[in-house]
């Protein structure tokens, strides 16, 4: 990979990265963190990373990172979550807006499966592709982001009956 | 096996073959009958007993029907899959079809499937701030330059091209006047008083046979002198700029004192420096015994009245000899200190360069006064 195709790397995935991680962490400094990370390693194995598995590449990296995060905030659970974190699951019974209540349901499932819809709905991988950058076979994932979708459904259906 | 003995030594590992039922029908028969005269080992027997898992049948696996093999084709018993499948995006068109066409023929699993639709997130534009961070700049390719070793360079190319220019001035300025003129001397003669006087050396053209007159060593002041013609070089000799008063003269004369009673000299090769002892009142001139036909003398009278004595006042200057012996190896540059021989034969290697676009094949014999030939 030459430097002119890691920078169009950089204007391409950069984003991407990003939303996927603030989506996981909900903390724009750890995911800022997180991606700057990803990229550095993107640009140490540059001879090793073909240009077009290079996104592959980085969501694999930045999906390890932030579960490394993960592990190591749950140890120390110093942090407070405040950024982007969707208010009105419960609190506003009122409000019809399927995107917000869909996003706060999304915060109801694990790491994993969070991770699975996100890199699935996102990012519109395929089950293989997101199966090599979460480390799982295509059945694995298979299953886990059915689950996911189902869980999610029942709480679309569950606020709906309450609205 | 089948013929062991049960003994006090081994009769724990039949136990434990016995609860795991490897032991035929024989060996159970022939354990429980040592079992039923050992106490101790019935106890064993128990404990190993106890230590047994029971089989517990209420676990099932949930998503057996993903285990089976079944045949292509959305069914009310798969139509689940196929509505996360659809979901998923991971169904080819025709696969879509037949989904779709499913629902529509099975209205009451509409809602099912719209209700996982609904499940699927729509991406939010986000930005990453900095990612002007991420960029990697190209790296110039930086050539160093050495400062200090150019500055060196250069220092010593100046020294070199000042001492050059100043050194073979001094030296130079008690050569030969260049110019297309010859120069005779004549003898200075002795007065009636007896005081040596000196006499103007004589220049001559060729337009003036004056040959017998140099020669005789003529006693009287030249009287016609041509316009002396410098070279066009600039070796004009810092000390003749310096001669004073040259007497008036007629009919073309200069005179040039000449202090010296040697008579006249030259340097053979002009190239090599003129010792002081000949500067810088004096100018050596050739004995003009003949005109080398290669030189050409302008003519350009000028009006200059005789003077009536014969004898010529020292120059005012003179060239006192100073210098020790060590001294004269030594060049004073402000503070430095620069052998003078080496500094010689780096001059003379830069003045031949000169000389190699000329032909000095010609020149053997003629005289050489800085670039011009006599």
């Amino acid at each position: 990979m030459t430097e002119d195709q890691y920078n169009e790397c950089v204007t391409r995935y950069a984003d991407n990265v990003y939303r996927f991680i603030l989506k996981n962490l909900r903390h724009e400094e750890d995911a800022r963190d997180v991606v700057q990370n990803a990229f550095e390693k993107l640009w140490r194995h540059r001879d090793d990373v073909v240009y077009e598995k290079s996104k592959s590449y980085l969501f694999t990296v930045a999906y390890n990172q932030m579960i490394d995060h993960i592990r190591k905030s749950k140890r120390t659970n110093h942090r407070d979550i405040t950024e982007n974190e969707d208010v009105a699951w419960s609190h506003q019974p009122h409000s019809k807006d399927v995107s917000k209540i869909l996003h706060t349901a999304l915060y109801k499932l694990n790491d994993l499966q969070r991770s699975l819809v996100l890199l699935k709905d996102y990012e519109g991988y395929n089950y293989e592709e997101i199966g090599v950058i979460t480390g799982l076979n295509q059945s694995q994932v298979k299953v886990y982001l059915h689950r996911a979708r189902l869980t999610l459904r029942n709480y679309l259906v569950s606020i709906e009956n309450v609205l | 096996m089948k013929h062991t003995m049960i003994e006090h030594d081994n009769y724990e590992t039949f136990l434990l073959l016995y609860i795991d039922n490897e032991l035929t029908g024989q060996q159970r028969l022939a354990v429980e009958d040592y079992v039923a005269i050992n106490p101790l080992a019935k106890a064993a027997l128990e404990v190993l007993q106890t230590s047994i898992l029971p089989a517990e049948s209420n676990i099932t696996f949930e998503n057996k029907h993903l285990l089976y093999k079944k045949a292509s084709g959305i069914t009310l018993a798969n139509y689940e899959e196929y509505f996360l499948l659809y979901t998923d995006n991971e169904l080819g068109h025709q696969q879509k079809d037949e989904v779709e066409h499913f629902v529509l023929t099975h209205p009451p699993l509409q809602t099912a499937f719209e209700q996982l639709l609904k499940s699927r997130l729509i991406p939010d534009a986000m930005v990453f701030s900095h990612k002007d961070t991420l960029y990697k700049k190209h790296q110039r390719k930086v050539y160093p330059i050495y400062w200090t070793r150019l500055a060196v360079a250069a220092s010593l190319i100046g020294v070199a091209a000042f001492l050059y220019i100043v050194v073979p001035a001094g030296n130079t300025s008690r050569q030969s006047i260049a110019g297309n003129t010859t120069i005779s001397t004549i003898r200075p003669a002795n007065t009636p008083t007896g005081k040596a006087t000196t006499t103007l050396p004589q220049i001559k053209t060729t337009s003036a046979p004056d040959n017998a007159d140099t020669q005789t060593g003529k006693k009287d002041l030249p009287k016609q002198v041509e316009n002396v013609q410098y070279a066009a070089n600039n070796q004009r000799p810092a000390p003749l700029q310096k001669l004073r008063t040259l007497p008036r003269l007629t009919n073309n004369t200069v005179a040039i004192a000449v202090s010296d009673n040697s008579g006249p000299q030259f340097a053979n090769n002009v190239a090599q420096p003129i010792a002081e002892e000949r500067l810088p009142n004096t100018i050596t001139a050739a004995q003009p015994t003949t005109r080398p036909a290669n030189i050409t003398l302008a003519k350009t009278p000028l009006a200059i009245q005789p003077v009536a004595e014969a004898t010529v006042h020292q120059t005012v200057y003179k060239v006192l000899d100073t210098n020790t012996g060590e001294e004269n190896n030594v060049l004073l540059l402000g503070s430095a200190q620069i052998n003078k021989h080496k500094l010689k034969g780096l001059l003379r290697k830069a003045s031949s360069l000169f000389d190699r676009k000329t032909d000095r094949t010609a020149r053997e014999k003629t005289i050489r006064i800085a670039s011009f030939e006599l």
